[in-house]
């Protein structure tokens, strides 16, 4: 996703475009304001969602709170944070932020 | 009984039109419903039997019969009565693990859950999402 696109879903997620719950079970779901599109969040999924809210506004800061928050190298991280904005880009692409 | 048909019809009238949720998502539709006629005083229960009997009879016909398209029609019928909300939420998965979570519509009227007891977010769903339903 471009920088644009990541900061156009960070404030979607801050305005309440995209509205997000923490299930009983620890995963969470996104839903679009529409209630058209549906997101599935486990736990780590979840923790870049609150950094998204919080203020991140790149892959780069996506991939930082991961190898702060879990063992894992810089690598590993930036492909986590990768596929996870391509997800969230791919389920809510005309989201307006 | 006159009272009861003209219910029936409107909603099935209603169902009908909820039919559109399957493309535009559920804030979009319930912004498109319109209740023709000016139900006032309208007992919930006389509204939850008409938007059984509806959407059942249009689900036999083909059409979508789910809680989201129940609670379209029941709310609309009831748009009246008072702050109706139709809630959108989801729990984990019964079937286990990694599995898409259940999701769930009720409605709300003033606040108060109105739609069958067992149906809403006392089974355990998480409110993510709720539309206004009503005069606009």
């Amino acid at each position: 996703l471009s920088p644009s696109d990541v900061k156009r879903l960070a404030t979607a997620l801050r305005g309440g475009d995209l509205a997000w719950a923490r299930l009983e079970d620890g995963t969470a779901v996104i839903v679009d304001a529409r209630g058209q599109n549906v997101l599935t969040l486990n736990e780590t999924g979840l923790l870049l969602v609150d950094a998204l809210r919080q203020g991140a506004a790149s892959e780069e800061d996506l991939a930082a709170t991961l190898v702060r928050s879990y063992e894992v190298d810089a690598a590993t991280a930036a492909a986590d944070a990768r596929a996870f904005l391509e997800r969230l880009g791919s389920a809510f692409a005309g989201t307006a932020g | 009984v006159a009272r009861q048909i003209v219910l029936f019809l409107e909603a099935l009238r209603l169902a009908w039109q909820a039919q559109a949720v399957r493309k535009l998502g559920p804030a979009e539709a319930a912004g498109r419903l319109a209740p023709v006629l000016p139900w006032r005083d309208l007992d919930p229960d006389d509204a939850l039997r008409a938007t059984a009997r509806a959407c059942s009879r249009l689900g036999r016909l083909g059409g979508l019969d789910s809680c989201l398209v129940r609670s379209l029609v029941f709310g609309s019928l009831m748009a009246r009565a008072g702050e109706v909300r139709l809630r959108v939420g989801f729990r984990p998965s019964a079937a286990g693990d990694g599995d898409r979570p259940d999701g769930h519509a009720w409605v709300t009227i003033d606040g108060a859950v109105v739609t069958p007891v067992g149906q809403g977010p006392e089974s355990g769903f998480t409110e993510v999402l709720a539309v206004p339903l009503g005069p606009r």
